[in-house]
């Protein structure tokens, strides 16, 4: 019962996580891309971005 | 009520639990907005060596901080001018202006346009926040309203509105007032470096309203007629996505939002599947899609026989929401018969 519980309870958390990340999925991938850039570079950037404004209409498409 | 019921209930701040994805969105676009600007006044941390990558640099942020700005103010503050997401009306004052200033848009403004103009008087001659009308009845291009409606008609249009009191006695000195608090927020970016404030604080807005809220607020109304008895769901295009919806706040579900302005943005899938039997057979205009593939589905196109597959493609209606009786080319046809609107 007890572990059932602690189960239930890390699965809830997950599930609630990952409703939190997918509401505010376009905030967060906009943090990555500009973040990014001390790791990868302006244009590597650029690129992303490019990439995933072509994505999306996929994304909505498919799911 | 138990007391401790009433003391919690006190002290919450949210009117619903849920708001606080409502929230997080805002509070994470304005962290995306510092990070560019700190980048941009420290090139040498970004690999930031020239014009050209400077350019690169502001090219990339702009795309990506308009994108969520068009969502922040057209989703997600639109859903707080229906449903306040505080219990504390100062709150709900001041994080509304934090809200839309980086779209471009005193918080007030955007309220009276989509309340005032657009919901009270939906695809009628007053409501000026859609595409115009040709002599035929279609609704103009999608590029010709998204590149003239910001700020160029909406400013004509609200200053006509404001001055003339639409809305009520009042309106024009709150817009006056509301227009000098957002010019001292938005006027910040320019006091810290006017060249990236017209980088990542001007183009952002311009990408976010031209590029995003002008092709949605299309996309949901497209092909659309007036409400009326033998047509009470056709006002509006339904967007069923599930990708679509959960990162934007259900805003697909547009009917819905129109019948029922009140309904939590979080309950709207279920109000969905209560309605769901009446849409079929009022014949909405279901598709599986979002925005985005609509506003592509709805450009123009290079050929007459693209366009025709295009214009095809978005009267067509999801299988789920086809009435069972009919075959499906007959319950496209009977879509696109209220699609005459389409251009």
């Amino acid at each position: 019962m007890g572990e059932w519980s602690v189960r239930h309870r890390y699965r809830s958390l997950a599930h609630r996580l990952g409703l939190a990340a997918m509401r505010s999925f376009f905030p967060l991938v906009t943090l990555v891309i500009v973040l990014g850039t001390v790791l990868w570079g302006p244009w590597i950037s650029l690129l992303l971005a490019i990439a995933f404004w072509i994505l999306i209409d996929r994304l909505e498409e498919r799911f | 009520m138990g007391k401790g019921v009433e003391t919690a209930r006190r002290g919450r701040v949210l009117a619903h639990p849920q708001d606080i994805h409502c929230v997080a969105f805002h509070l994470l676009s304005l962290a995306a907005y510092a990070s560019a600007f700190w980048l941009y006044l420290h090139p040498e941390i970004a690999g930031i060596r020239g014009p050209g990558s400077r350019l690169a640099f502001v090219a990339s942020a702009a795309l990506m901080l308009g994108w969520i700005s068009g969502i922040n103010v057209g989703v997600n503050f639109h859903n707080h001018t229906h449903r306040k997401i505080f219990r504390h009306g100062w709150l709900n004052r001041w994080f509304g202006r934090t809200w839309t200033v980086s779209g471009g848009w005193p918080s007030y403004y955007w309220w009276f346009s989509h309340v005032v103009v657009h919901h009270s008087n939906l695809l009628g001659p007053t409501d000026w926040t859609l595409p115009r009308r040709r002599a035929d009845g279609s609704f103009e291009g999608i590029y010709r309203y998204s590149l003239l409606h910001w700020p160029w008609r909406y400013a004509a249009h609200m200053w006509r509105d404001f001055t003339g009191n639409r809305g009520g006695k009042g309106v024009g000195r709150q817009a006056a007032m509301e227009l000098v608090i957002f010019l001292a927020l938005w006027s910040i970016p320019f006091w810290i470096d006017p060249w990236m404030a017209l980088g990542l604080w001007v183009l952002p807005a311009w990408v976010a309203n031209v590029l995003i809220m002008g092709p949605g607020m299309y996309a949901q109304h497209a092909g659309c007629v007036p409400k009326s008895e033998s047509r009470p769901f056709s006002h509006s295009n339904i967007y069923l996505s599930g990708f679509f919806n959960l990162t934007m706040f259900n805003i697909g579900y547009h009917v819905e939002h129109h019948d029922s302005p009140q309904v939590h943005w979080s309950d709207l899938p279920r109000f969905h599947e209560e309605m769901k039997e009446r849409l079929i057979a009022a014949r909405a205009h279901v598709v599986p899609y979002g925005y985005y593939h609509a506003s592509r589905l709805l450009s123009p196109r290079w050929s007459a026989e693209a366009a025709a597959r295009a214009r095809a493609e978005f009267a067509a209606v999801h299988p789920d929401y086809r009435p069972s009786e009919e075959p499906a080319e007959h319950a496209a046809d009977a879509v696109l018969e209220t699609q005459e609107a389409l251009p």
